[in-house]
């Protein structure tokens, strides 16, 4: 399969040097890659461009919504047609990624999100489920998207819709603001099933619930104007 | 007399820093004044403070010190929280910036720079 050149996987990473070369190695047959090193105190940058991927390094640590505006600013310089925002962890399938693009295309829409609730979990912990499930509802009642999923990381932007978008939440409350700006946007959306694999590895990297806390402050206090 | 004595040195410097240095709004620092010199009234007047107290419906002029520095020390923390955010802004836009100018490409492929 040759690669599509118009398409750019943005993967935000941070101290993900064991895996990164792994993943980039997945989507990189597939479409250009961008690696936003944001500001790891590992070899991920290093690691990341011998994968294949372009790389922009954070020289401070800004946090993930800051790294994925650096990317997606990034691959629309390149002439990016659509953006795939993609885990660094691999928690994300790159088959499905690509199904996500062509259901893009296809039906002409601004953005396909990933549900993980559409389609499959494997080992997620109970905890998770419902802290996710909770985020659901905060979410439908926020934006009046009537969402089966939130923050997951896996969504694929025309180029329009990512030129529209701006992540002005440097951290974690990033997901929550996209959605939330594809509602104000009005853009024409989609869910689309996938499954998100939670290996141990991306268990310690992830998401503690405890962030969950961080993100309502991060809500609370705004983004910049 | 030497602990009023300390908190009225501490007043008339907040008086006085209020006084020279500029404040973002107008009345941010004549409230800061004020509250310094009412400070200064209040350490040297502490009857006072207790009928303004009860005025206000609280016991003691302790309290009521109490529940004012809460109140202020809360407003203090925010504005800290939010100058601290704005900074971060400015450090993310720097960071990106930089992030972008100095891009990685792998071998063979230059980009569009």
């Amino acid at each position: 399969m040759s690669r599509d050149n118009t398409l750019w996987f943005v993967i935000a990473a941070f101290n993900e040097g064991p895996m990164i070369s792994e993943v980039v190695r997945g989507v990189a047959p597939h479409a250009q890659v961008v690696v936003v090193d944001d500001g790891s105190a590992d070899d991920t940058g290093d690691q990341a461009l011998a994968g294949g991927a372009c790389v922009a390094t954070h020289l401070v640590n800004r946090g993930q919504g800051a790294a994925l505006q650096t990317g997606i600013d990034f691959a629309l310089a390149q002439g990016a047609g659509h953006v795939v925002t993609f885990d660094a962890d691999g928690q994300h399938d790159v088959a499905e990624a690509l199904e996500m693009v062509a259901r893009c295309r296809a039906e002409g829409l601004d953005a396909v999100l990933g549900s993980r609730f559409l389609g499959a979990t494997v080992n997620m912990p109970f905890s998770r489920r419902l802290v996710i499930k909770a985020a659901v509802v905060f979410t439908r009642l926020t934006t009046g998207l009537n969402l089966t999923d939130a923050h997951n990381g896996l969504r694929v932007l025309s180029r329009e819709a990512a030129r529209k978008i701006r992540i002005r939440q440097d951290r974690m409350a990033h997901a929550s603001e996209i959605l939330s700006q594809i509602a104000r946007l009005r853009l024409n959306w989609r869910e689309h099933p996938v499954t998100i694999t939670y290996s141990e590895y991306s268990l310690a990297k992830g998401q503690k619930i405890s962030n969950s806390v961080r993100i309502l402050e991060d809500m609370l206090f705004g983004a910049r104007s | 007399m030497i602990v009023s004595l300390v908190a009225t040195g501490l007043f008339l410097f907040v008086l006085f820093v209020a006084a020279v240095r500029k404040f973002t709004f107008f009345g941010l620092k004549v409230s800061v004044m004020l509250f310094a010199a009412a400070g200064i009234y209040f350490v040297w007047n502490p009857d006072q403070m207790t009928r303004l107290a009860q005025l206000v419906g609280v016991g003691r002029g302790a309290d009521l010190i109490t529940y004012a520095t809460t109140v202020i020390l809360f407003l203090t923390v925010v504005g800290a929280i939010i100058r601290e955010r704005r900074s971060g802004d400015v450090l993310t836009l720097l960071v990106r910036r930089l992030a972008i100018q100095q891009a990685r490409f792998p071998e063979g492929e230059g980009g569009r720079g």
